[in-house]
């Protein structure tokens, strides 16, 4: 029910469905913001503790800012080229025949994403509530609202993200009803834990950091691109200060030797907490955790299904739809079957984040500002 | 096109009626109240659990006169074994109802365990399984665990055997007689360095069960007890208020068959400073309790004479009680205040110099404190 | 996808000649046609008269529409007394004393006139007829609709007749930008459709919109508002109601006041609303005239009413199947001791419990008024004790079905209370299977497809999401009405200002 302006296509990858799936820099951010603070945040403060000890909460800063500049040199990036994706722009750069092998590059990226953050969420629900049943299973069924908000679009990918505004509170609440239980002398002394541990542990942060270069992708799509500088040093500093917190709220409650013996620290926090009537909590916590990682899920799906109709230029979305919801299904129950194996995709998803989120764009940039590719502002 | 629909949601469905894999209906399960961990003979222990009866009678009030075997409304079952869950399967083996662990109020460790394995070797099971509660209190028996949780079972006049002990307990940790230590918080405080957990102790006692006070916990051991007296005193110091009554004795011109007075605190503020002399740390406690007069004698309390002599000597029961319990401490040495863990924070190079943990236990045996109590009788009641 | 196949179907009817026939001058040959057409129409009455002038006429009617009064004094004098040299003048000059008079040239057109209980007269030598729309039809007064009440507010509702119904709206809005057009619909039926908006607050593209989706339907007959509803929606395969009905003449009057469109439907009582929002559904027209505090109170104690119709049996059951370690302490040993009395899994017992309201709920609609309150308690207390007692169903259960049933009827609309009856179903049958993951589920797909509903091309679910602070204050609570100063977005009005300052901001 789209009625569908058509526009001239520059010989580009943009398709006019583009102009209809406009957003607002705003919800941009807000896109980002989810798909960081879903998936992440379950391992990270226990492999802080584990790297770092009880300084664990520096790299995360540390990652925070570095994200940040990241995410600030991909603006320059697209914003060179007039606000297109990195698709269009790795066909401007590099040729037709190139880009198509770099966007394909891209292509496997997402699906790796979104295997390991469904694949976390999936074995989340087996190791909180049901220890029998088969992970395909589950991940079928909590898959369902994903594919039909991928199938409606980006606006409708982005309004479903309002839910934000419950799942930061839940997470801050875990750490505010336990407030009796925080123990400042864990965190201190501050520093003790070396220069070299606090390194080592840096590129174990890059999994929960996951979703900037999702501005990649979505800067075509922006109706107010002036603001956007703005608003992503908000939302930057936003889920920077909310992980720093929360690794330092379970530090301090925990302790830096049992919380590296545990591995998620948001089910340990909400096992603590006493309400009056209703006695255990930590069914509404995780219930409403899920939530918070569907969004993530959600991000990376709808990602993956637009940036393969664009590059393969396929008409038919259902189909599409079908096939990728398929492959990401069958790779993620095989995967996700044994604890240690998530484990590794993550890693490996943070190592290709790495390459292709950070260290690529700035490479582009690079080249860019050297041989003054791009796209001349009139 | 819509047949393909069709075809796929008639397929999805399918799937999903295939039968529930995790399902634990609800009466059908045997909610495990309290577990009870003894030392059993070569090598093994002695596990018993005791759940509720669920039966049809039990729900109807004032039936027909019950005989002996309908009023039982707990059951117990005991096995030796290496672990919690093999003991769970032994038992499971006989049982009608499915063994859960989920709704654990308290475990019950008896004291030669205590005092002879880790503690916090068999609460790994309650941290790994998530269905399972870490809000379960740790509780330690003077005695035999096993033999309290078969005689409570059989209490008559009085609630079940879990949620008995569940009252007794957070009555008198609202007291002060006794501390509330659940299986994660003695987790946590067991692997800081720097700081032991304390455990409330409880003992059977013909046809009730009875708050004995504290057990000293030190490197996972139970290593000396406090009693109740001491406990409440051992809380004013670590400056959390409690509503105890503490009795003291009278000052020696007051004529009275009663000889001692009672005061309930109301309130209590305390400073702790942390000093070295000669390389060696010694702590003083700045206490000051706001207490309320609760029993004495007839007298004039608005005498500001009186009312001074009555708290010097509360002040002297305190800090001889206070003494004593430091001195417990230090033979059992448990840190209760985290005197280590503060000089760990504060003073990094001290506590890496004596060699961490282990050189501060032997440190911790013949540091000195020194107490200060300067209590303040706030209010007295209806008469003077 | 229905309305582009009625397109082409439509075209198709336009070039039938049939419906294009001119009046001839000849009374013989228009008659004849007439009687063809109204043969076996026992209530349709053709008299001939004879004007003085010696021409045959034709006084074409439906008995029982019409008023006979004043067909009789003013009509039938004037016919009868008509000169041969009036005849030419007839076309230019107004004759005959009466308020609505038309002249028509289509034969068609006249059959309308007639059956829209006009009187028709042909006369021998014009080639036009003359019809007076002087009907005399009995509708109820206005009364308060019985699912609509409110205690502090007015107490009329609409009727059964559009020229009454806009009658009823226009006393309430004083100002000509209040615009009416009137549409026929339905093929045979050929209902009066009205549609109503303010022309400087409602946004013409919509207006447009509305206009040509009614335009397009292609149907027999209009049964009822129900009908317009389902074959205009954007989604017709939603569970979720895409217009607002309502039976209160101060409620269209207030959505004109924010710039939606209220369409009339003859034969009905029952005004649409468009565009609609999710929480509108939740409002009622009490919640302005009282106090803003206890206003926002029944609006919250809507949405948790709503939230626990939905939620509470489903929680139940998942609790109860699969979470046992949720259970308070408490309630741990009763409950068990009341559930193991019981043969069925909790999701069974479940759902002989709430189908059974639903028999009863529905069967009561049914019964006449003095067996209703009865039957309702019979239901309720004797067959729930009764099957306590029997051991289908545990006591925990009834108390649970029975808030569940008062909690539904907590929402003001009809259509979105059915909405969450059926969701409670749904949520049910999927707490059975997947515990609290798939209520949660089930929720989260339900968010997802209202995120993406649109009315009219405006989002369902503003202003939750997409967010919009300013539209807040009337969402979860009421806020002061000294603080409404601008309307909300949901219409896209041109005024965005209540009568307050500057106009015309976009």
């Amino acid at each position: 029910m789209w009625h569908c302006p058509m526009t001239k296509p520059e010989g580009g990858v943009t398709v006019k469905e583009d102009n209809v799936n406009l957003i607002t820099s705003k919800q941009a951010v807000v896109f980002i913001m989810v798909t960081q603070n879903g998936v992440g945040i379950l391992y990270l403060p226990s492999d802080m503790a584990g790297h770092a000890g009880h300084d664990g909460w520096i790299p995360v800063i540390i990652s925070g800012v570095l994200s940040l500049m990241v995410s600030l040199a991909i603006i320059a990036l697209c914003r060179r080229f007039e606000g297109q994706s990195i698709l269009d722009i790795n066909r401007i750069i590099f040729g037709k025949f190139i880009s198509y092998i770099l966007n394909t590059i891209f292509i496997i990226y997402l699906f790796l994403a979104a295997i390991s953050n469904l694949g976390v969420l999936a074995s989340s629900i087996g190791v909180w509530f049901f220890r029998s049943t088969p992970l395909w299973v589950l991940a079928l069924y909590i898959m369902l609202p994903s594919v039909y908000l991928a199938s409606k679009g980006l606006k409708g990918v982005c309004r479903f993200n309002f839910l934000i505004v419950i799942t930061i509170p839940v997470l801050l609440s875990s750490i505010a009803l336990n407030i009796h239980n925080l123990r400042l002398t864990n965190l201190l002394p501050v520093g003790v834990h070396g220069i070299d541990e606090i390194a080592e542990a840096l590129p174990h942060t890059l999994f929960a950091y996951m979703g900037f270069e999702a501005l990649l992708f979505l800067f075509p799509f922006i109706k107010d691109k002036q603001r956007i500088v703005k608003h992503v040093m908000i939302g930057s500093i936003t889920v920077t200060l909310i992980f720093t917190g929360f690794v330092a709220a379970s530090i301090a409650v925990f302790g830096e030797d049992l919380l590296a013996k545990r591995i998620v620290a948001l089910v340990g926090l909400a096992r603590m907490i006493e309400v009056p009537v209703f006695e255990r909590v930590d069914l509404y916590y995780f219930a409403i955790w899920i939530a918070a990682m569907l969004l993530a899920v959600n991000a990376y799906l709808f990602l993956t299904f637009n940036t393969v109709k664009k590059v393969f230029k396929i008409k038919s979305k259902i189909i599409l739809l079908a096939g990728i919801a398929f492959i990401v299904l069958v790779f993620t129950s095989k995967l996700s079957e044994d604890a240690d194996t998530i484990f590794q995709i993550n890693h490996y998803s943070g190592d290709a984040l790495f390459l292709l989120g950070v260290l690529y764009p700035i490479l582009l940039l690079i080249i860019t500002l050297i041989t003054g590719k791009g796209v001349k502002k009139t | 096109m819509k047949k393909i629909y069709m075809f796929i949601i008639v397929l999805v469905v399918m799937i999903f009626l295939t039968g529930c894999w995790d399902q634990n209906i609800y009466e059908k399960i045997g909610f495990i109240l309290n577990t009870g961990i003894d030392l059993g003979s070569d090598d093994k222990v002695l596990i018993t659990q005791s759940y509720p009866i669920i039966s049809e009678t039990a729900g109807n009030s004032g039936g027909g006169g019950p005989d002996e075997s309908e009023g039982i409304k707990v059951e117990t079952i005991r096995a030796k074994s290496n672990l919690l869950r093999e003991s769970r399967e032994i038992f499971r083996l006989s049982t009608s109802l499915k063994l859960e662990g989920g709704k654990l109020q308290s475990i019950l460790i008896g004291s030669d365990f205590a005092r002879e394995r880790n503690i916090s070797e068999y609460f790994e099971l309650y941290e790994r399984d998530i269905q399972s509660t870490v809000q379960a209190s740790v509780v330690v028996v003077d005695g035999n665990a096993s033999e309290l949780i078969t005689k409570g079972a059989r209490f008559k006049g009085k609630p079940r055997l879990g949620i008995y002990i569940n009252e007794v307990l957070k009555r008198n940790f609202m007291a002060g007689y006794c501390p509330d230590t659940d299986i994660i918080e003695y987790d946590i405080i067991n692997t800081t360095p720097g700081i032991s957990p304390i455990v409330p102790m409880i003992k059977l006692e013909g046809n009730n069960i009875k708050v004995t006070g504290t057990a000293l916990i030190d490197r996972d051991k139970m290593t000396g007890q406090l009693d109740t007296g001491e406990t409440a005193c051992l809380y004013l110091a670590m400056g959390r208020t409690k509503q105890s009554e503490i009795i003291f004795d009278l000052p020696e011109d007051i004529q009275s068959e009663k000889k001692k007075g009672a005061v309930f605190t109301r309130k209590v503020i305390t400073k702790s400073k942390i000093k070295f002399q000669d390389n060696a740390p010694t702590i003083h406690f700045d206490i000051k309790p706001k207490v309320i007069l609760d029993e004495y004698t007839w007298g004039d309390i608005t005498d500001p004479e009186y009312q001074n002599k009555l708290e010097e000597s509360l002040n002297t029961h305190i800090e001889k009680c206070l003494d004593n319990t430091f001195k417990k401490l230090q033979a059992a040495k448990c840190d209760a205040f985290g005197i280590g863990d503060k000089i760990r924070a504060y003073h990094y190079d001290y506590w890496m110099s004596i060699g961490e943990l282990d050189g501060w236990k032997k440190i911790y045996v013949k540091m000195t404190a020194t107490f200060d109590v300067k209590s303040q009788i706030v209010r007295y009641g209806e008469i003077k | 996808m229905m309305i582009t196949r009625n397109r082409y179907r439509r075209a198709e009817n336009e070039k039938n000649p049939e419906n294009n026939i001119e009046i001839s001058h000849s009374l013989k040959d228009n008659l004849t046609i007439l009687q063809e057409q109204f043969k076996d129409c026992a209530d349709v009455v053709m008299r001939s008269l004879k004007t003085a002038g010696g021409r045959s006429a034709c006084m074409i009617y439906v008995n029982g529409l019409i008023d006979n009064n004043l067909v009789q004094r003013d009509v039938i004098p004037t016919l009868l007394s008509l000169k041969e040299s009036q005849l030419s003048e007839l076309k230019d000059t107004d004759i005959f004393p009466t308020i609505q008079y038309s002249k028509v040239f289509i034969l068609e057109t006249a059959v309308d006139y007639v059956l829209k209980a006009s009187t028709v007269i042909l006369i021998n030598g014009i080639n036009y007829a003359l019809c007076f729309n002087l009907q005399d039809i009995e509708t109820r007064a206005f009364d308060e609709p019985e699912v609509e009440r409110i205690i502090k507010g007015p107490h009329d509702g609409f009727v059964e007749s559009v020229a009454k119904n806009l009658s009823l709206i226009r006393r309430k809005v004083a100002s000509s930008k209040l615009k009416v057009k009137m549409m026929t619909l339905g093929k045979r039926s050929k209902s009066d459709i009205a549609i109503l908006y303010m022309e400087d607050i409602a946004n013409p593209e919509i207006v447009r919109k509305v206009e040509e989706r009614i335009k397009n339907i292609e149907i027999d007959n209009i049964n009822g508002a129900g009908y317009i509803d389902q074959l205009t929606s954007d989604s017709p395969f939603s569970l979720f109601p895409q217009f607002q009905g309502t039976e209160r003449a101060d409620k269209a009057v207030a959505n004109l006041m924010e710039g939606r469109i209220v369409i009339l439907v003859g034969n009905t009582p029952v005004a649409l609303i468009v565009p609609v929002d999710f929480f509108q559904f939740f409002q009622t027209p009490d919640d302005y005239n009282i106090n803003y505090f206890f206003g926002s109170f029944l609006r919250l104690l809507r949405f948790t009413g709503s939230a626990i119709a939905i939620l509470l049996p489903a929680l139940y059951i998942a609790l109860l199947t699969f979470h046992y370690q949720a259970v308070p302490l408490n309630l741990l040993v009763p409950l068990a001791e009341s559930r193991s009395k019981i043969p069925f899994s909790p999701i069974v017992e479940a759902m002989i419990m709430e189908i059974a309201f639903e028999l009863l709920r529905e069967a009561s609609i049914r019964l006449p008024t003095s067996l209703g309150p009865t039957i309702g308690i019979v239901g309720g207390l004797v067959i729930g004790q009764t099957a306590v007692q029997a051991g289908i169903v545990s006591n925990v259960m009834v108390v649970i079905v029975g808030i569940t049933a008062i909690a539904t009827f907590v929402v003001p609309q009809y259509d979105m209370g059915l909405v969450f009856r059926i969701g409670r179903f749904i949520t049910m049958i999927s707490a059975a299977i997947f515990g609290a993951v798939g209520i949660m589920v089930v929720i989260l797909f339900a968010i997802a497809h209202l995120v993406t509903l649109e009315s009219y091309g405006q989002p369902y679910f503003q202003p939750v999401a997409p967010f919009k602070l300013k539209d807040m204050k009337d969402i979860f609570f009421r806020l002061p009405l000294f603080m409404y100063s601008s309307r909300p977005d949901v219409a896209l009005p041109n005024d965005k200002t209540r009568g307050r300052g500057n106009s015309k901001r976009r």
